[in-house]
């Protein structure tokens, strides 16, 4: 199958980070570090986000049909909250060197 | 097998001999040591982390919290109650022999460096040495981990390059993308090259090794902050691979403004 659309890409990237998140959360609560609020996540699709949130099954996202659950479990549970990001397209390494903030 | 000298009787055809206990470089030990430390451990009344079974929890009643990571034989331990940390390893000094190393500095070859802003990791030794192995000791620094406009492929024509020593290379990046996020995409590219490496393959992740020359002292700075909210960044590619068109996932989470785990990943289909 194929995806017609970055958003289906994108769908499935939420998935995987949310399945990292999940997992950060049982370490987290091994180690008695208790948060309450809903973990934030920062994605710069829309449509991927409107997806997410909107319960209504489409043709187009056929191929996505179980993260689609996965992630409205989560979203109805609390437990995460999505936030879009908006970025600009602009390369990530420019050839002047590149000036990165985490490091 | 052969008979250990000294044994009794000798060269009886049909005998086997009945382990009591494991032996070194057999498949069972690592399980059979991590049994025996993990019971070691149960008996402390510390709790296996059911999300990695190498950690170890325990609260004590003056409500601290001490965590004990193994990983084979090398151990760190921390948590905020100094008795029960003793204890611990008084514990672990009757039931195995150990060397206290005191604070941790060096762990599966990451550094681990303290001060007051927080603790900071790095794999300097670990980029010299892959810098004296594949000879770029003296090469001129790359600015970027890949040309920006190089698309990887499976390039038939091209003449292909020692598969082992690619493979090794590659594999030391793996280990290298611990302490580095900004070569994890790059480094997932060029393995997927394993198989089957050519001449572009090799000049690219060579070329990794041009840019970590340059940034030699990077590494995680994980600083003091109060809060631990939980935050994760997320995107993905569109089928950016030229080979099937899968789309690469990409994502970095965050524990109170501190990364702590991050990921790039083609995906498993082709969306």
């Amino acid at each position: 199958m194929v995806a017609r659309s970055s958003a289906e890409a994108k769908f499935r990237a939420m998935t995987q980070g949310i399945c990292e998140l999940l997992w950060l959360k049982i370490i987290l609560e091994d180690l008695r570090i208790k948060s309450d609020d809903p973990i934030r996540l920062y994605c710069d699709n829309k449509s991927a986000i409107s997806i997410a949130h909107n319960p209504v099954q489409h043709d187009r996202i056929k191929h996505i049909e179980v993260d689609r659950h996965f992630i409205e479990e989560k979203l109805d549970s609390g437990l995460i909250c999505t936030l879009c990001l908006l970025t600009r397209q602009t390369c990530r390494y420019s050839d002047e060197g590149a000036e990165q903030q985490i490091l | 097998m052969e008979l250990p000298p000294g044994y009794g009787r000798k060269t009886a055809t049909n005998t086997v001999c009945k382990l009591k206990k494991t032996l070194y470089g057999l498949k069972q030990s690592p399980r059979a040591w991590f049994g025996r430390f993990t019971k070691v451990m149960m008996d402390m009344g510390f709790k296996q982390s059911q999300g990695d079974h190498t950690l170890f929890v325990k609260q004590s009643q003056s409500k601290g919290v001490t965590m004990l990571l193994v990983y084979v034989d090398d151990i760190i331990v921390t948590g905020d109650d100094e008795e029960e940390q003793q204890l611990l390893g008084q514990h672990l000094a009757k039931n195995f022999e150990i060397k206290t190393l005191g604070k941790l500095k060096y762990f599966l070859g990451i550094e681990v460096a303290h001060s007051k802003k927080g603790i900071f990791i790095s794999q300097q030794k670990y980029i010299t040495d892959l810098l004296k192995e594949t000879g770029k000791t003296t090469c001129k620094p790359a600015n970027t981990p890949i040309d920006p406009n190089l698309k990887l492929g499976n390039t038939e024509e091209d003449t292909a390059v020692d598969k082992e020593m690619y493979q090794r290379l590659v594999g030391r990046l793996i280990y290298l993308s611990h302490t580095r996020p900004d070569v994890a995409f790059i480094v997932s590219l060029v393995s997927q090259f394993m198989h089957q490496p050519k001449e572009i393959h090799l000049q690219a992740a060579l070329r990794i090794v041009q840019y970590l020359k340059g940034t030699l002292g990077r590494g995680i700075l994980f600083e003091r902050n109060e809060n631990a909210n939980l935050e994760a960044y997320i995107d993905a590619d569109y089928a950016g691979s030229i080979v099937d068109r899968r789309s690469t996932t990409g994502y970095c989470t965050f524990l109170g403004g501190n990364l702590v785990t991050w990921r790039s990943k083609k995906q498993k289909c082709g969306s």
